[in-house]
């Protein structure tokens, strides 16, 4: 209440200036002339009254000051009047104010582009609700001894395995399969053009326990995996890049190893999949055909239900709120090793023990081990050139300041605090540092571009609010590195001996 | 009376403002006055402080502020104590009696 009250009073006392000091003005002119009436009830004239009030009490004018200066809104006002002396300040040398703001601006620039890959390489979650509930489910130490696998030994499990954990509920409120229908892309054909994409065999399950929203249509029922039904998802890109975005593609036939499929929806701008350093373009329930076999394994070798020894089905879990990862892994140990050795036979006690495990849904999966190292390294490089900017800019404005000693040894000996000098300079460093940060933002724009192109990764390297508070974060660091640095030289002027010794700056008489 | 009048004891021009508002609705300059008489000379507040503790109470919302006509048919901004100021200045005052009366056990331990 008195504080809406107080934030109400300083906000008129900023906006309408004028009306409040004119009541302020009003207010003291009457105690003074009541406080004059009473000196000359006691016989002075009206002059030698006025005079008297003002020696007892202080100039009208510095009292206006005193009451002024105490409320929080003066504070605003002085704010206001530096930032604006500063853009003048700035304005008169062009120049310096452009090389400073583009050396802060390719230095933060540089590190902003960085970090956004950073970012999305090892610290973005997949675009998904509640990602923190999402695990890819893990064999650190490969599947049991004597099973087929796909080369993805650490990442890849059995129909029956999929089938025992998928009924944990307690664990997981949905457990999602998914594998690619070739290593590389199969055919598919729309219309009368052919042409190779990448399509991968999924779960039901897979979009609603994933939580994907979708732009047009729908995604997958459990009916649709149990009839292994003839029905497509396709991806934004894909569904951009084929159909123009049409509407009308729901309802189109395509067909993926010649096999006819109808589009039923397509997913929301931003899904790249599950793995996407390469960005899957369409999504089919399970089949059971031999052409669609997963992995374009020849079915006289494997298929996806008559091989349980064949280990190629990849797993994400959704936990039910609450779950642990290490509550899960004493509930699903057990069930886990016995749906392991499905087809197995008895199992040989000295084979080694598979284990499960998790990891999370953090970063792109695949790459973070990879390029964990390396973008760390980068991200050291562009830090230093961003203290080298900072070092430049700090010289450039000693430099300045060093021309600027008659400006403030005038301003210290008219009456300025050396505190208030300080802010002034601060304010204008802030300043600097604004719009080199500005300028930056767009440089890291075209920068993350760039090098999502340059390293081929198929997502864009988005600039999210977590890129954008770190680049606040340095810049606000580079604002109180190099400019504070400069002031102690600037404030600390020999006024006297600056005064006399330069040149004066008004015509003779 | 003493032969120089000086400012109010630190901290304390807040209350005798208040104290003052109490008794009936006044001016800057009457408040000035009357803190003068009552204190029988001896606390003269300045301008500058009186009219910052003004504004602060008034923000506080311990007093309100009108324009009024004075007695000699000029204008002048009137303060009254609100319901709020009321419970302050009796607070206050509680809270000053007992410091006071620990002051002066202090000074008087021999």
């Amino acid at each position: 209440m008195s504080l809406l009250r107080n934030l109400g009073s300083g906000l008129r006392s900023l906006f309408r200036k004028e009306q409040v000091n004119r009541e302020l003005d009003e207010e003291l002119g009457e105690y003074l002339e009541m406080a004059a009436a009473e000196k000359m009830k006691q016989g002075m004239n009206r002059q030698d009254a006025l005079r008297a009030v003002r020696l007892e009490g202080g100039s009208l004018d510095g009292t206006k000051e005193i009451v002024r200066s105490g409320g929080w809104e003066s504070v605003v006002d002085t704010l206001w009047r530096d930032l604006l002396f500063a853009v003048r300040m700035l304005r008169k040398s062009p120049g310096f104010m452009l090389v400073a703001m583009l050396a802060l601006a390719l230095g933060i620039g540089g590190n902003t582009a960085v970090f956004s890959v950073m970012n999305t390489v090892l610290l973005r979650y997949l675009p998904l609700p509640n990602p923190q509930q999402l695990v890819f489910l893990r064999l650190p130490n490969g599947p049991p001894d004597g099973v087929g696998t796909t080369g993805d030994d650490d990442k890849s499990f059995s129909y029956p395995v999929f089938e025992a954990l998928r009924k944990e509920h307690a664990v997981f409120s949905d457990l999602m399969a998914y594998m690619p229908l070739a290593v590389d892309t199969v055919a598919v054909r729309i219309g009368e053009d052919p042409e190779e994409a990448e399509g991968d065999m999924v779960s039901g399950n897979f979009f609603s326990g994933l939580g994907v929203s979708f732009t047009r249509g729908r995604g997958f029922a459990l009916e649709d995996e149990t009839a292994h039904a003839s029905v497509v998802v396709l991806s934004y890109s894909y569904w951009t890049i084929r159909f123009g975005r049409s509407p009308s593609a729901i309802g189109q036939t395509i067909y993926v190893k010649g096999v006819p499929f109808t589009v039923i929806g397509v997913t929301a701008q931003g899904f790249y999949g599950l793995e996407p350093a390469s960005s899957t373009d369409f999504w089919i329930p399970l089949q059971n055909r031999p052409e669609l076999n997963a992995w374009d394994e020849e079915p006289s070798q494997n298929t996806l239900y008559g091989s349980p020894k064949w280990w190629c089905i990849q797993l994400i879990g959704r936990f039910v709120p609450g779950v642990t990862q290490s509550q899960a892994l004493e509930k699903l140990d057990p069930v886990f090793q016995s749906a392991a050795l499905v087809g197995l036979g008895t199992p040989d006690p000295k084979a080694k023990k598979s284990i499960l495990a998790f990891s999370s849904t953090q970063g792109i999966q695949g790459m973070r081990d990879d390029y964990q190292k390396p973008i760390q390294i980068l991200l050291a490089m562009v830090g230093l050139v961003l203290a080298i900017a900072c070092a430049n800019v700090s010289t450039l404005l000693v430099a300045r300041n060093a021309t600027r000693a008659r400006e403030f040894s005038v301003r210290i000996a008219l009456g300025a605090g050396r505190s208030r000098l300080l802010r002034q300079m601060l304010t204008e460093s802030f300043l600097l540092v604004a719009g080199g940060t500005a300028l930056g933002w767009m440089f890291a724009i075209s920068g993350s571009r760039a090098l999502a192109a340059w390293s081929g990764v198929e997502i864009p390297f988005v600039l999210d609010s977590r890129v954008l508070l770190f680049t606040l974060a340095i810049s606000i660091s580079c604002a109180i590195v190099f400019g504070l640095a400069p002031l102690r030289s600037a404030v600390s002027v020999p006024v006297g001996v600056t005064l006399k010794t330069s040149n004066a700056t008004c015509a003779p008489q | 009376m003493p032969d120089k009048s000086c400012d109010v004891v630190q901290g304390t021009l807040d209350m005798l403002v208040l104290k003052t508002l109490a008794l009936e609705p006044m001016h800057g300059y009457g408040i000035s006055v009357r803190i003068e008489q009552m204190s029988r000379g001896v606390f003269h507040p300045n301008a500058g402080s009186l009219f910052l503790a003004i504004q602060r109470l008034q923000r506080d919302g311990l007093i309100d502020g009108e324009w009024k006509p004075t007695e000699n048919n000029r204008r002048a901004r009137y303060y009254v104590l609100t319901k709020k100021g009321r419970q302050r200045l009796s607070s206050e005052t509680r809270e000053w009696g007992r410091q006071a009366a620990a002051i002066a056990r202090i000074l008087e331990a021999s």
